[in-house]
């Protein structure tokens, strides 16, 4: 509220008369991000960075003894392009307040700008499957991350949405492991994908570990065949996001295809404090840079039901 | 449709004078000052008050008067304990009665001056895009408190922006210059989207007389 902190803000702290203080997590939230599973990490070097897509020419022809042979082309495609964000916040905190409280936990200025910085960091990530189907907030191919209809560089269009949205069974999965299998490369030959993770929001987190877990078939009536998951795709990592806050039913499974999720540091989080003398105000500030996303949406097939 | 968290009040966000914060003033509260948006409220950290010619300060559009804004409150003195004595507060009880210097409800208050505030927007149906939203800058709009009774110990005003009153309108009370970059504005199409207010500073005559402005 209201932007700066005066000691009427933390009024119950200023008498040794508390016994708890009751506040956020400020521990260990670094180490307790969700990104750090589905996205790589790596630095980014300048102000933005650009990836290009290049199709090659597709399959060859059938050539007539004597004859000249048909040229293929490379074409090029998207432009996926990452700027570097800038996210920064700080408390302004009065002398009087930080010399009142009795209580260290109260203010812990920079521990709790930890906590929102990494915070955002991983809501931030998560906005990108929040996000996935809203046409507002197109790829670099000019679609949604999840659609029907990705361009293909030299000409027509792939999906990396479910052709049947299905909740978490053997049977969605086996659809979806089909889709995977006949998921087009840029240049529109089916090349096929290899599924390494599941993402989930948290209410699936029971119908996932037993689908990815168990050694049998786990759905009713079929408790004597193997487990196709296990059996064929084993180690699929089960990627369970707490921000993935606008649905319950759709997942997404993530692929082994090159560039794809991945969040690009500029700065990792700087922090400052400094004292404004002419008013006795202490500031603390955290700031980093960042930008997140894909170069390539074969990284994911979305379920989308 | 995810609504976005609520926060309570308004919230300074950014000095136009580049120095970092605006200066806080020092006001008083009459002795015994009831607050009234509907139903009783105290005076919280991030309420906006207005001028009174009594020299006091008030919650602004109190008793479901037009006022003109003039700050923000971000401290509070004046709580008086079982002794009578007094103290700092995060939250003023209404009818908080003194009778002396020494137990006077004080406030420091940040004029809402040339800054720039941060308040949530009071439906969702107005806009529910991020374009939509945009589009409104440069208009003018009214805030409307919406009594907050969650803690029914604390009963407050809960200042938001009555984003259907958006327009040109020169006597709106805050112009509308931006959309918050907060990463609490998840969603727009739910509720509670935090945007950026100026003060219609015409209304203000410390700075431009009583007329409004209009806005664009």
């Amino acid at each position: 509220m209201a932007g700066e902190v005066f000691s009427g803000a933390i009024a119950l702290s200023l008498k040794e008369t508390l016994e708890e203080i009751i506040t956020d997590q400020l521990d260990g939230v670094e180490s307790d991000l969700d990104y750090t599973q589905w996205m790589l990490n790596r630095p980014m070097n300048d102000a933005y960075e650009d990836d290009q897509e290049y199709a090659g020419g597709g399959l060859i022809a059938e050539v007539p003894e004597g004859t000249e042979l048909p040229p293929l082309t490379i074409t090029e495609g998207y432009t996926k392009r990452y700027q570097a964000r800038k996210f920064a916040a700080k408390y302004i905190i009065t002398e009087e307040a930080m010399d009142d409280t009795k209580f260290p936990k109260v203010i812990q200025a920079i521990k709790r700008l930890k906590r929102s910085g990494w915070k955002t960091v991983d809501i931030d990530a998560t906005n990108l499957l929040v996000r996935a189907t809203n046409a507002s907030f197109p790829g670099p191919d000019g679609v949604a991350l999840a659609s029907t209809s990705h361009p293909l560089a030299a000409g027509g269009t792939f999906s990396n949405m479910a052709a049947t949205p299905m909740a978490p069974s053997t049977a969605s999965w086996n659809a979806i492991i089909a889709q995977l299998d006949q998921l087009v490369d840029h240049d529109g030959i089916i090349q096929g994908y290899k599924a390494k993770a599941v993402l989930h929001p948290v209410q699936q987190r029971g119908i996932w570990t037993v689908l990815l877990g168990s050694k049998m078939d786990p759905e009713a009536g079929n408790f004597s065949a193997i487990n196709v998951i296990k059996e064929y795709d084993n180690n699929i990592k089960r990627v369970q996001l707490r921000y993935w806050t606008n649905t319950t039913t759709n997942w997404a499974v993530q692929t082994d295809a090159d560039n794809g999720f991945q969040m690009r540091w500029k700065k990792k989080f700087k922090s400052n404090t400094w004292i404004d003398h002419n008013a006795e105000l202490m500031n603390y500030s955290i700031s980093g840079r960042w930008d997140n996303g894909t170069s390539e949406p074969r990284c994911v097939l979305f379920v989308n039901a | 449709m995810a609504d976005n968290r609520h926060k309570y009040g308004f919230r300074f966000y950014a000095s136009q004078s580049g120095s970092g914060r605006p200066a806080g003033i020092e006001m008083l509260m009459a002795s015994g000052y009831a607050g009234d948006h509907g139903g009783s409220v105290g005076v919280t950290i991030g309420d906006p008050v207005d001028l009174l010619s009594t020299g006091f300060c008030e919650l602004m559009n109190d008793t479901a008067t037009r006022d003109t804004p003039y700050g923000v409150v971000v401290d509070i003195f004046g709580k008086v304990d079982a002794n009578g004595k007094a103290r700092k507060t995060s939250y003023l009880p209404s009818g908080t009665t003194f009778a002396t210097e020494e137990t006077a409800t004080k406030l420091i208050v940040l004029p809402f001056g040339d800054n720039i505030w941060e308040l949530d927007c009071d439906d969702a149906v107005t806009a529910t895009t991020l374009a939509a939203y945009r589009a409104f800058v440069g208009e003018n709009v009214d805030v409307v408190f919406s009594r907050d009774t969650s803690d029914a110990n604390k009963p407050k005003c809960n200042p938001v922006i009555d984003i259907s009153t958006h327009n040109t309108t020169a006597a709106l009370l805050f112009r509308i210059v931006g959309v918050s970059k907060s990463r609490e504005n998840a969603d727009f199409s739910g509720a509670n989207v935090k945007l950026l207010l100026q003060l219609n500073q015409g209304l203000d005559p410390q700075l431009n007389g009583a007329t409004g402005m209009a806005g664009v």
